[in-house]
């Protein structure tokens, strides 16, 4: 089974229990204006060019021509995306299997969205499972219950992202249905997954107490959910933006006193934990 | 005076430094010129005890305050017999020619702290008369008698002067009496315990002539049983805290921050009385060594893992199995092994037994690979290694790579013996010796008496060259893109008209990135140690080592470009750490590739560096625990950390006033990041940034 990736990441410590390699998964249903992966959006392979780092040697010149492969030693160009297979994943993987074993710890699959290729999440997942690796899948829920059942078949923890409650607003932040969302968690809520709502900060955005009274709502209501857990926006992926000629999102991250209220705010309206992914 | 600061931005000794030594050698010239080199230790020993200033002052808890007043400058005196033959210079300088180095390393020693405490210095006394009444007249068992009755009278100096403090310091009679009985005769309460240890441990670097690294080794286990005692007689938690305090007040004043305090693998309430004076104070020094073992419990690993502690570069964290093996692997016995104190920057030591050269040799595996790989010839130096062949493939590059090293490994050890024995004959240290098995017994100086002469060999560049082997295997062997000139020429050049074959190497298999590049370090490792520890003979034993505290910033320097990819100038890898040609670096990757090394063979020391954020810290420190274990569960000799940022230190280096309390673990042990070198405060700079992923 191969499927196309972005990345590899070790030792993830945002990304659930443990230790986590995270695999990141590209291309995804929805754009969010502030995501700050835009190079997973696109299932595409795409050239993210830094001109600050690029001396003009000319070695991608030669070197791409020849080994069809993009080459620049200076890493001033990037091409994003490759296609893998399972036990190429794998292999990568289970390096880490001491560190996931010794402190409660595993694999994620991100992106992107990996729902968005469902039969390559669900056989990594399933070669995870085959060997005691413990699976967590974040997800935006934007999918079929057949590709989720079939992910969550291998699946120990779901992150869920929370992004907006408001269904208009949902829609022309991020150009999908809301519903959609809310169907795919009630699923897996029947199926008893445990799920961790990840609820993105985005000043204005999503920064609202109608906003966060819903969230709250969502866990009290739903059994699955374990906890809330919060990610306040963050500028580091706007580099990234014009790497890709695209615009950066003029979005201000919170200040540090707002996302404490924010915390505040949600746990006195919820018995479920909430913190800070 | 307080401190001084070398041009290298490096802290000397403040209390007592080389002044002393230059003051008694120039004002007793004549009569010292007369004497043989070992009366002429002992004399001048006696003589530097006698011109040390002692001052108790009012909030004392044991004696500490010994120092010189000095009015530098004092001229450098040659004695007439210390003289240096054509033959022996040419002999010890002639590992420079290739780019290595070899020097006697004095200090970086451990008592035996727990033997002194039970039994005093007398129990030395009388093994030294004992001996005597074998070999009545013998120079060295005289010298070191000499040695103890300067000893002896510097305490009574001591003694005399905190009676007649009484009124000025409340402790005063405390001590007093507590110099009545130490050192010379057994403690008996904490305070007692720590002013022998204190005194003696003053007293090494001084008799030594050497005033860095010299260590405590396991102060938790030795003064423990003095700890409880005390307690039980009413001494308070409070009371032994503040005898710690001054402990550590006197290392910072004293110190180059590279003494290393030992606790655990079993921790207890001294240990964490220990930890927590180490937190508190925030300082330097010393270097807290914390083994760890996989019986030590989480709540020790709760109190280590921790972020005041970590913003200081502390601890340094030593694997309890890992290094035992190590020890094994050295050849020490079993029984021995298990007794080990950690030591200095990165020492697997025996305390009281051993003469640690700590940075006995640095070997230029650099110089090995140029050898290798060019028919014996270097390439910016006049050196050609006879009896190499041509390359063909990896075999016959490994099996050159084995020659070159040999080769040039034997001169290193040649030049280090012909330099070990003229520092027996002329630099001799009765002192030391006495307190080092076998020197009472064998009659002889620290050099040939000690069990165990370890000389550490840093093996500079290795890293960086295992990735140049792998570049030519993948470039030259496999892809044939590239001839052995074509890579030579490029390299000679720095890569001048070769940016495409440096682009290449970028993508070849490297050290901390992939299990492939992993390989070759493994290779070329157990052929650098079998090669260096074939050199072993009597005590002597050559230890292999990759710790290269920032000298991997200096070396690099002098060396032109690396068929890894690495630039002219810039550093080597540091430590067991990846190149900086790995552009991306994780912990978890980091951790196994050092682990996959065979460490245990590398018992000169072998550490890694891990820098965390404080929100790491603060909010995953279950995670750090488990870095830690799983490291040194899988044989890691020693992790040591930082918790820094490059936005941090660039505001330091913009505004060094405001960061004046920035401290950052310089190799082996926590500096000042103001006291670094320009050049190495960018190398930690540029490291940081590389691990943050922000190149």
């Amino acid at each position: 089974m191969t499927g196309t990736i972005f990345d590899i990441q070790k030792f993830c410590v945002h990304d659930g229990p443990g230790i986590r390699t995270t695999v990141f998964f590209k291309g995804c249903p929805l754009r969010c204006p502030w995501c700050h992966n835009p190079e997973s959006r696109s299932r595409k392979r795409e050239l993210l060019f830094y001109p600050e780092k690029c001396t003009g040697c000319g070695s991608c010149r030669e070197l791409s021509i020849e080994r069809g492969e993009l080459v620049c030693p200076q890493g001033a160009r990037i091409l994003c995306g490759r296609r893998v297979t399972t036990d190429e994943v794998m292999a990568e993987v289970r390096r880490d299997f001491d560190f996931y074993a010794a402190g409660g710890g595993g694999v994620t699959l991100s992106g992107g969205e990996p729902l968005f290729q469902p039969a390559f999440a669900r056989a990594i997942l399933k070669a995870c499972r085959k060997e005691g690796i413990h699976t967590a899948v974040e997800t935006c829920g934007i999918t079929d219950s057949e590709a989720l059942a079939s992910v969550a078949e291998y699946t120990d923890l779901f992150l869920f992202d929370v992004k907006e409650t408001d269904a208009a607003r949902y829609k022309a932040y991020t150009g999908a249905d809301h519903a959609t969302v809310m169907r795919s968690l009630s699923f897996l809520n029947t199926l008893g997954k445990a799920v961790v709502l990840r609820c993105p900060i985005i000043p204005g955005y999503n920064d609202r107490e109608e906003h966060y009274e819903e969230i709250c709502r969502i866990a009290n209501t739903t059994e699955s959910v374990l906890r809330i857990e919060l990610l306040p926006y963050h500028a580091l992926g706007e580099g990234k933006y014009t790497a890709l000629g695209i615009d950066e999102p003029k979005i201000m991250p919170p200040r540090e006193e707002e996302v404490e209220r924010i915390l505040a705010y949600l746990s006195a309206r919820t018995e479920k934990e909430v913190r800070r992914a | 005076m307080k401190w001084n600061r070398s041009s290298e931005g490096v802290l000397d000794m403040a209390l007592c430094d080389a002044h002393l030594y230059q003051y008694v050698t120039d004002r007793y010239f004549d009569r010292l010129n007369t004497l043989s080199p070992i009366s002429r230790a002992a004399e001048i020993f006696r003589l530097e005890t006698e011109s040390l200033s002692v001052e108790l002052l009012e909030d004392d808890e044991f004696f500490g305050r010994l120092f010189f007043v000095s009015d530098p400058p004092y001229p450098v005196r040659c004695f007439s017999d210390s003289v240096i033959s054509q033959e022996a210079a040419v002999l010890i300088n002639a590992p420079m020619a290739h780019g290595s180095r070899t020097v006697v390393d004095k200090a970086h020693t451990i008592a035996d702290y727990r033997y002194l405490l039970e039994n005093g210095l007398s129990a030395y006394r009388e093994r030294i008369e004992h001996e005597l009444t074998a070999a009545p007249g013998n120079e060295m068992l005289l010298a070191m008698r000499t040695s103890l009755t300067a000893v002896e009278a510097l305490a009574e100096r001591m003694r005399a002067a905190a009676t007649e403090n009484k009124n000025s310091c409340p402790r005063a009679g405390e001590i007093a009496e507590a110099l009545r009985q130490v050192p010379f005769s057994p403690a008996r309460s904490f305070r007692e315990a720590v002013q022998a240890v204190w005194l003696v441990h003053f007293l090494l670097p001084v008799a030594e002539h050497a005033y860095y690294s010299i260590s405590f080794g396991r102060v938790d286990q030795y003064l423990y049983p003095y700890y409880e005692r005390s307690l039980a007689e009413g001494m308070t938690r409070d009371e032994a805290k503040r005898i710690l305090f001054q402990l550590y007040a006197l290392l910072n004043d004293y110190t180059d921050a590279a003494c290393l305090l030992n606790i655990g693998p079993k921790y207890n309430a001294l240990s964490e009385l220990i930890i927590e004076c180490q937190r508190e104070l925030a300082l330097p020094a010393p270097i807290l060594g914390a083994r760890i073992a996989e019986s030590t419990p989480d709540s020790a690993l709760d109190l280590l893992v921790d972020e005041t502690l970590f913003t200081r570069g502390q601890p340094t964290f030593y694997g309890e199995e890992s290094c035992v093996r190590a020890l094994l692997e050295k050849g020490v016995p079993e029984k021995q092994a298990l007794c080990f104190s950690n030591s200095s920057c990165m020492g697997i030591s025996l305390a009281g037994e051993e003469y640690d050269s700590m940075w006995g040799c640095v070997l230029s595996v650099s110089a090995i690979l140029e050898a290798a790989v060019n028919r014996g010839r270097l390439l910016s130096k006049e050196v050609t290694v006879p009896g190499i062949g041509e390359v063909t493939d990896l075999d016959s590059l490994y099996t050159a790579f084995r020659g070159a090293a040999e080769h040039l490994f034997a001169i290193c050890a040649a030049s280090y013996e012909a330099r070990a024995d003229l520092v027996e004959r002329y630099d001799p240290d009765p002192f030391l010796s006495l307190l080092t098995e076998d020197c009472i017994a064998r009659r002889c100086d620290r050099i040939s008496g000690a069990r165990y002469h370890n000389a550490t060999v840093e093996c500079m560049g290795m890293i960086n060259a295992a990735d140049g082997i792998a570049a030519i295997d993948t470039l030259v062997f496999k892809k044939k893109r590239y001839t052995i000139s074509e890579m030579t020429e490029a390299v000679r050049g720095n890569f001048k008209d070769a940016a495409r074959l440096r682009a290449e190497i970028a993508a070849c298999p490297k050290y901390g990135q992939s299990p492939e590049g992993d390989a070759y370090a493994v290779k070329v490792a157990e052929i650098l140690q079998e090669v260096i520890r074939r050199h072993r003979r009597g005590n002597l034993f050559y230890c292999p080592s990759l710790h290269t505290l920032t000298a991997n910033v200096q070396y690099g320097a002098e060396w032109g470009a690396g068929y890894d990819g690495r630039p002219a100038g810039a550093p080597f890898a540091k430590n067991a750490g990846p190149s900086d040609e790995v552009r991306r670096k994780d912990p978890t990757s980091l951790i196994l590739s050092a682990a996959g090394l065979p460490q245990h063979k590398f018992f000169g020391g072998q550490p890694i560096d891990l820098n965390f954020s404080a929100d790491m810290i603060r909010n995953h420190k279950q995670k750090i625990v488990v870095l830690i274990r799983t490291y040194l569960k899988k044989g890691g000799l020693q992790l040591q950390v930082n918790s820094l940022s490059a936005k941090l230190m660039r505001a330091a280096v913009r505004d060094p006033e405001g960061h004046r309390d920035l401290i950052v673990r310089r190799g082996g042990y926590s500096v000042y990041f103001n006291d670094l070198s320009e050049a190495q405060k960018q190398s930690f700079i540029r490291r940081t940034e590389i691990e943050e992923g922000n190149v």
